[in-house]
């Protein structure tokens, strides 16, 4: 193999295991999600049962769900740009299977744009965050790295669409690690 | 070109954009992008490409959807659906159809757990259509069956249709949830209807099943217990103010968790179902992402004052306004997916539809018996996709035959809705 | 119209905000401008959601907004010492020691990013739950109230309340599907985002808090204008137009009031909150600990203090 074939080879799987990692931590941000909410309920339902005698309630639950599904997503979406895609196969299926993988990589490079236009724009908010001290309202959480964050998963989504986008358009077929 | 003509002939490039077999959620984005940078500019439709994302994404009021997806995967891991599916089988017996009421039945008890139909559809016809096929039922009566009793799925509440549109229009979700049980089980019951009739002009299409006993009928209802135990707290948690629908749906995701736990689901099965769940969610937040971009580009169009404004100058009556609506939903249903197509059209239609003076939670669900039919109308039917994928021997246009007796029961239930309107709102506050 | 400004903000269209404030700007600056100005309003947050609104004219996703300061936390620390106890007692005397304080360069400096028309307040701000009666500090504890901005939350958190932060246009929702037990709100709002239909109890504190607003403008959109255009929406600015805000901020008060009145509602007025043994020492330690977090940070808050504490007690009265 050449040396670009062996980069190219090399990059395929780095970014594969980057939307990966993503994958795992979108699967326990939803749990902490589900776990968060029972908290909150579980600390409220004491707190009344007890008429405030044992107080475990805490501040910022509402902000935290909010926080949770962002992240939750943006972590589940760079491996669904290949396969969590709603598509209308109104005239598609009469091209050849080739030609149809063809079309999803011209798509996927879509996604690659819009990935890195939300890129763009979290970045540029990093900045701006930091100048102003910016935080979450409730639990005051610094809003810079929570946008610097945002950077970094719209970025792999760009990556993962670019991947997908390659792939495609060499006329190889979908990705073994993408769910189903 | 004034906005409301640019806006116009965007959304006929969106809708060739899907044809070509450009992702749906990727089409509403592009065309939201370059529409506003048309009546606006580009710049500051980048700027709202950029931030869109992150603002709906944050949003704590589609917090339910993706704990509501987890419910239903889950509630499909314990194995729920063949216990159900066993217990109406027993219940109907030897009845004419008998099996595929027990489907429909089934898919019905199901939807009180899972809020989409695609997963309900799949669920249940994982295990209903082997028994279907087991019984000499014709290949079409079973793919209808499961594909039209799918669709419950986003009737009987819990639903990520009801809770979209509740959303979009700043209904209670509470009320939607309730307003959907009494349309849910008039569905039921139609679909009912139309295999009774079915079977009975041909009784070829489907061989008598066994005859139960009053005991066993009784045995077979005890596979409802958890699940309706799950159903009334999440609806009457979230409708008696005990939760909002982010707990219930939390709530409701655990308590599917803990049964699925309890009949051995294992730590590989519980990634599976994280993954299943994910995947799913992703797949619908790219389309509200694609949606609210598309949504802003819409508003600087003024596309619906125009359009309300037409109709106001046109001087139609609020039900021909109405059977306009419905028409359009039902046509686009035929060739779009419907959550994309609910979050296209209803941000649209929904000031005609105030304008007009109707009830927007009646409206909502005639709305989603709209979205059922495009679920199982060709040449676009998802829910008739994933029938082919469980049958996949059997030819599309059998399986779209073995549909139509059921889209016409849904234009029946459509009519009796808007003949008696109580049916969706006797329960609502 | 030679231009069309595209005006966002989070009223819904049937709020008295837009109709008797927001639109008569725009008809008015349509008039003065002999048409050559057209103003389209996008109320109910369309264009960008309520925090987002200030960066939408930043960016131009919209030309304009009125918006509240407080919703981005952290950038207009300087204007938000107007929405601290003890102050604001109507819209019209909150709004003038507010566009005053801006008028005499004392906060301008936080408005740098865009073009602001007029600032202004709303009325004072009161506490109102679905049913518990709020009396005394104590019968906050365990309630998780909605509130408008940070000034306010350490207020309730003093008083040994959850606070919530939410924009008002979301507290409806909220509190009907019992996210949250009560919300701080003037009489204004409880009209405006319909939550006089879910509250049952309303507690009156004099001079609890109140909130900045601003009518601000994208900066190039109005670099943009010709002179005799700008000159237009000069004459749409300033202390003018602010003390007109104000006018129907105090208005709509009346009307909220009454409404809850009618309904048969519990109303709880506390007289005298400020020397009052159970209020006053929550009242000043959240001024004292937002001026002192603010000095910490080099920002002249006591100074800005001191000033619009002489102006409510000299021309703003
Ligand atoms: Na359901
Ligand atoms: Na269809």
């Amino acid at each position: 193999m050449s040396v670009a074939g062996r980069l190219s080879a090399l990059l395929d799987r780095a970014i594969a295991g980057l939307s990966g990692w993503l994958g795992r931590l979108a699967a326990v941000l939803l749990m902490a999600m589900v776990g968060v909410v029972l908290a909150d309920i579980m600390s409220r339902t004491l707190f009344k049962l007890t008429g405030g005698g044992l107080d475990l309630t805490f501040p910022g639950g509402v902000e935290l769900v909010s926080l949770g599904l962002l992240f939750t997503l943006l972590c589940a979406m760079p491996r669904a740009v290949e396969s969590g895609q709603v598509v209308v196969d109104l005239t598609t299926h009469r091209l050849s299977p080739l030609g149809r993988r063809r079309l999803q990589g011209f798509f996927a490079l879509g996604y690659a744009g819009l990935g890195a236009v939300m890129a763009r724009h979290a970045g540029l908010d990093v900045s701006a965050a930091a100048r102003a001290q910016e935080t979450t309202q409730d639990l005051l959480i610094p809003l810079a790295p929570i946008h610097a964050a945002e950077a970094v998963a719209a970025g792999v989504l760009t990556l993962a669409a670019l991947r997908v986008a390659v792939r495609a358009l060499a006329g190889r077929p979908e990705a073994e690690e993408s769910p189903r | 070109m004034s906005s409301p003509l640019i806006g116009g002939l965007c959304l006929a490039a969106m809708l060739v954009l899907i044809a070509l077999g450009c992702p749906v959620a990727l089409a509403m984005a592009l065309t939201g992008v370059v529409g506003f940078g048309l009546v606006v500019a580009a710049g500051p439709a980048v700027a709202m490409l950029g931030a869109t994302p992150f603002e709906s994404l944050a949003e704590y009021g589609f917090s339910p959807i993706p704990m509501f997806i987890l419910m239903g995967v889950f509630a499909a891991k314990a194995r729920l659906s063949g216990e159900l599916f066993e217990g109406a089988r027993r219940l109907f017996g030897a009845w004419p159809g008998g099996v595929a009421l027990a489907a429909v039945a089934s898919c019905g008890a199901f939807s009180a757990i899972s809020g989409s139909s695609l997963a309900t559809a799949a669920g249940m016809g994982r295990v209903a259509l082997p028994e279907m096929a087991r019984h000499g039922y014709a290949p079409g009566l079973a793919a209808g069956t499961v594909a039209a009793g799918g669709t419950l799925g986003i009737m009987i509440p819990p639903s990520i249709a009801l809770l979209l549109y509740a959303l979009i229009t700043e209904q209670s979700v509470g009320d939607m949830f309730i307003a959907g049980i009494g349309p849910g089980l008039l569905g039921l019951a139609l679909y009912g209807a139309a295999i009774v009739l079915m079977v009975g002009r041909n009784p070829t299409l489907a061989r008598p099943g066994t005859a139960t006993g009053w005991a066993e009928k009784l045995a077979g209802l005890k596979g409802l217990l958890p699940l309706v135990v799950i159903f009334a707290v999440v609806l009457g948690g979230i409708y008696g103010g005990l939760f909002t629908p982010t707990e219930a749906a939390a709530v409701g995701a655990f308590g599917t968790l803990c049964v699925a736990l309890l009949r051995g689901l294992g730590w590989a099965g519980f990634k599976d179902a994280l993954r299943e769940a994910l995947s799913l969610s992703a797949m619908v937040f790219f389309m509200i992402v694609g949606a609210q971009i598309l949504g802003r580009f819409l508003s600087v169009s003024r596309i619906s004052n125009e359009l309300v404004q037409l109709v106001a100058e046109l001087g139609l009556g609020p039900y021909a306004v109405l059977a306009g609506v419905l028409l359009l939903f039902i046509v686009l249903g035929c060739v779009m997916d419907s959550m994309a197509m609910m979050l296209l059209t209803v941000p649209v239609v929904f000031p005609l539809i105030e304008s007009a003076g109707f009830d927007p939670v009646w409206f909502g669900i005639l709305t989603v018996v709209a979205v059922e039919m495009g679920l199982i109308t060709p040449p676009v039917g998802m829910n008739v996709f994933v029938i082919k994928t469980l049958l996949p021997q059997a030819r599309m246009g059998t399986l779209y035959l073995g549909v139509l007796p059921f889209v016409l029961a849904d234009v029946v239930r459509l009519l009796v809705l808007i003949a008696f309107p109580g049916v969706a709102l006797w329960l609502v506050g | 119209a030679e231009v069309t400004l595209r005006f966002s903000h989070f009223w819904p269209a049937v709020t008295g905000m837009h109709k008797e404030m927001f639109q008569v700007w725009a008809d008015s600056v349509q008039t003065a401008s002999q048409g050559r100005i057209e103003v389209e309003i996008y109320p109910s947050s369309t264009l960008a959601k309520a925090p987002a609104q200030y960066d939408a004219v930043i960016d131009r996703i919209a030309d304009m907004t009125a918006t509240v300061q407080g919703y981005t936390a952290g950038r207009f620390p300087l204007s938000q010492v107007v929405e601290l106890p003890g102050l604001v007692h109507t819209a019209a005397q909150g709004s003038c020691i507010l566009q005053a304080l801006y008028d005499e360069g004392l906060v301008a400096d936080e408005y740098a990013e865009t073009h602001p028309l007029f600032l202004f307040t709303h009325g004072p701000g009161h506490i109102h739950t679905r049913d518990t009666v709020i009396r005394a500090p104590e019968d906050f504890a365990g309630l998780r109230i909605r509130r408008p901005t940070l000034v306010v939350a350490s207020l309730l958190e003093g008083l040994g309340a959850q606070p919530v932060a939410m924009p008002a246009p979301q507290s409806f929702q909220a509190m009907e599907r019992g996210v949250i037990d009560g919300v701080a709100l003037p009489w204004e709002a409880m009209e405006s985002f319909r939550l006089n239909e879910l509250a049952g109890s309303h507690t009156e504190v004099g001079g609890l808090y109140s909130l900045a607003f601003m009518v601000t403008m994208n900066k190039d959109v109005y670099a943009a204008l010709p002179d005799d255009l700008k000159a237009v929406i000069d004459a749409h600015s300033g202390a003018d137009w602010s003390a007109r805000a104000a006018a129907v901020f105090d208005r709509r008060d009346i009307a909220g009031r009454a409404t809850a009145e009618k309904a048969g509602h519990t109303i709880v007025t506390i007289d005298g909150a400020a020397n009052d043994p159970a209020w006053k020492p929550v009242l000043e330690g959240t001024t004292e600990g937002y001026l002192a977090h603010l000095e910490a940070d080099g920002k002249p808050a006591r100074a800005v203090h001191a000033r619009a504490l002489e102006l409510a007690a000299g021309r703003c009265q």
